[in-house]
């Protein structure tokens, strides 16, 4: 009791405490595989693709739904005009943050929060490297949309980590009905996607397979992801990696913010930084170590095929 | 940026904070056949007359309380926020206003929520009202709300996966959420839904594998077993039924909400320390 006053009274000082005795409450700090989180895949029947993620306390369930679109020349190229690259490259990231979630979030339009993790995720997908539009292609005409949605379940501080780690798993098991598309006349099927098969029907427009085959695009580059890994610095000092809720709202501490890319054939690089407060240089260079170091037990751990 | 995005002749932005497709697409699951086959019969699991229900709580952290209910593949999540400031009114009368607590529920599906429909809008529909329309008024008369005057309580009901059954489910979950919060309750609210396919006479208990939602009527009935009572009912139709028929729908959901407040009211009783589990839920 004496100790829930004394962090209700001064929580910057209570944390501090708890720091110079190697202790910290958050649920994350537990051990090296809770900061790492776990993922369960493939949990969401109404979903192509899906995955429920729990990071301490916070957990974000993300659902990929897919929709064939068909383009025109004209239309692509007006519609691709001035957009962010990864709607243009077919896939329509969200991520809601619901009042069901926390009580700092009220029913009606996304928050600034929400609207700003949105674009957070969206500009690290877009620059990861990871994403291959060209599995999104059906036939000459026909384009697979992805429409990527992230709610979040239960917030409690580091909410980019988890966000990213459910739609990397999510993106990662993709499974759609294999289509299947009319042969046009002259058309070259040998640059078809894997998941065309032309077929001679006298009508147009994309259909199933009858069989009920399914096929798995690999919209991620195989064994890459996307991952976000949150730290918090208290006097230029002392970093806290995957803080919760009440480690992020420290007063004059700063959050730093690493998104990693890459796995499989591709090389694990930090894509970018986002910082709010001040922070060393050289703490912003060993977030980044820490981050990589991260990255490499997700994919070994949660993220694992 | 989202307002930046060009308006193309296909899209109409009815949701502007959000990122919304460029082009209005087909869902993969909608596309017909090729070769005109028919649909293939439903390879979905064997209808399940003995469903159980599986609960869990304190799921969400930054909650007063909350509770999670998964009925087959149907999944729910409820949390409760409140006690806290009441919404004023000029249209209710001050004294009623303030000697009862307000019951606020909302209710939303997750946009991959659907197995039928397609993706969900993240707009509210007439649906999703019409179901916490329900929820509020089937828990409010269970609730002691006389005990928190000059209050409001929300609660929030979201869908993660709708397979059948939803709505009672989300009573189911509602109900544990409320008892999670440890607001006091005349009894506990279970719910069960039967529904009657196209050109069928008999009435089915809707179950949680998608097997036998998306009937041509439905009957949804919220049950209060210790003080036998029914809290609340709902009836979706295409055409008038009689009141034989819905007679006869709501004695087919009466033993499913017992078992449902068994098993409910079991749950609880091993969340309790070992100390306390001589005492009974009345």
């Amino acid at each position: 009791d004496d100790a829930a006053d004394w962090n209700l009274a001064a929580p910057a000082e209570f944390a501090k405490a708890l720091l110079a005795n190697r202790l910290r409450l958050a649920a994350t700090a537990a051990s090296p595989s809770s900061r790492v989180g776990h993922v369960t895949p493939s949990c969401l029947g109404g979903a192509a693709g899906s995955a429920i993620s729990v990071l301490g306390n916070t957990k974000f369930a993300c659902g990929v739904s897919a929709s064939v679109v068909e383009l025109s020349a004209a239309g692509t190229a007006a519609a691709a005009a001035g957009c962010h690259p990864l709607l243009a490259a077919g896939v329509v990231l969200n991520a809601d943050l619901p009042p069901v979630c926390s009580r700092a979030f009220r029913p009606g339009p996304p928050s600034d929060l929400a609207q700003a993790l949105t674009v957070q995720m969206s500009d690290a997908l877009a620059q990861s490297g990871c994403l291959d539009a060209a599995q999104l292609t059906v036939g000459p005409r026909h384009r697979l949309q992805l429409h990527v949605d992230a709610v979040c379940l239960s917030a409690d501080g580091s909410l980019p980590d988890a966000c990213l780690l459910a739609v990397s798993a999510a993106l990662a098991n993709l499974c759609l009905p294999r289509l299947v598309v009319p042969a046009d006349a002259g058309h070259d099927d040998s640059n078809s996607g894997p998941s065309v098969r032309s077929t001679a029907a006298a009508d147009v427009g994309v259909r199933r397979c009858p069989s009920g085959e399914q096929f798995r695009p690999a919209v991620l580059r195989p064994g890459s992801a996307v991952i976000c890994t949150s730290f918090v610095a208290i006097d230029n000092d002392q970093l806290l990696s995957v803080p919760d809720g009440r480690e992020e709202a420290l007063p004059g501490a700063a959050i730093v913010r690493v998104f990693t890319a890459g796995g499989g054939d591709l090389a694990v690089r930090v894509v970018s930084v986002q910082m709010v407060g001040e922070a060393a240089s050289e703490l912003v260079g060993r977030c980044c170590r820490e981050a990589v170091e991260r990255h490499a037990a997700c994919l070994a751990g949660p993220l694992a095929r | 940026r989202n307002s930046q995005l060009p308006i193309s002749d296909h899209v109409m932005p009815l949701d502007r904070y959000r990122n919304t497709a460029l082009v209005d697409g087909i869902d993969v699951r909608a596309l017909p056949l090729a070769g005109d086959s028919p649909a293939p019969a439903s390879q979905g699991k064997q209808q399940q007359q003995q469903q159980q229900h599986w609960f869990q709580r304190r799921l969400v952290q930054d909650t007063v309380g909350s509770g999670y209910v998964e009925f087959g593949d149907t999944k729910v999540l409820c949390s409760v926020h409140g006690p806290m400031e009441p919404k004023r009114s000029v249209l209710t009368d001050a004294g009623a206003e303030q000697s009862r607590a307000q019951l606020q529920v909302y209710y939303k599906l997750a946009p991959f929520a659907s197995h039928q429909a397609g993706r969900v809008s993240y707009l509210p529909d007439e649906t999703e009202r019409r179901a916490a329309s329900f929820l509020q008024d089937t828990l409010a008369p269970s609730l002691r709300l006389d005990r928190l005057p000059k209050s409001r309580i929300e609660l929030h009901c979201l869908v993660l996966e709708d397979a059948g059954c939803c709505l009672a489910t989300a009573v189911n979950c509602a109900c544990l959420a409320l008892v999670d919060a440890g607001l006091e309750m005349y009894d506990l609210v279970t719910a069960a839904t039967v529904c009657r396919p196209v050109g069928a006479t008999d009435w089915q208990l809707e179950v949680g594998d998608g097997s036998n939602s998306g009937g041509s009527s439905s009957v949804t009935l919220a049950y209060m077993r210790s003080l036998r009572q029914v809290a609340g009912m709902l009836v979706e139709a295409a055409e008038p039924l009689q009141p034989r028929e819905v007679s006869a729908a709501c004695r087919i959901c009466e033993d499913p909400c017992k078992m449902t407040h068994s098993s409910l009211r079991q749950f609880l009783l091993d969340c309790l320390p070992a100390d306390d589990r001589t005492a009974k839920i009345a």
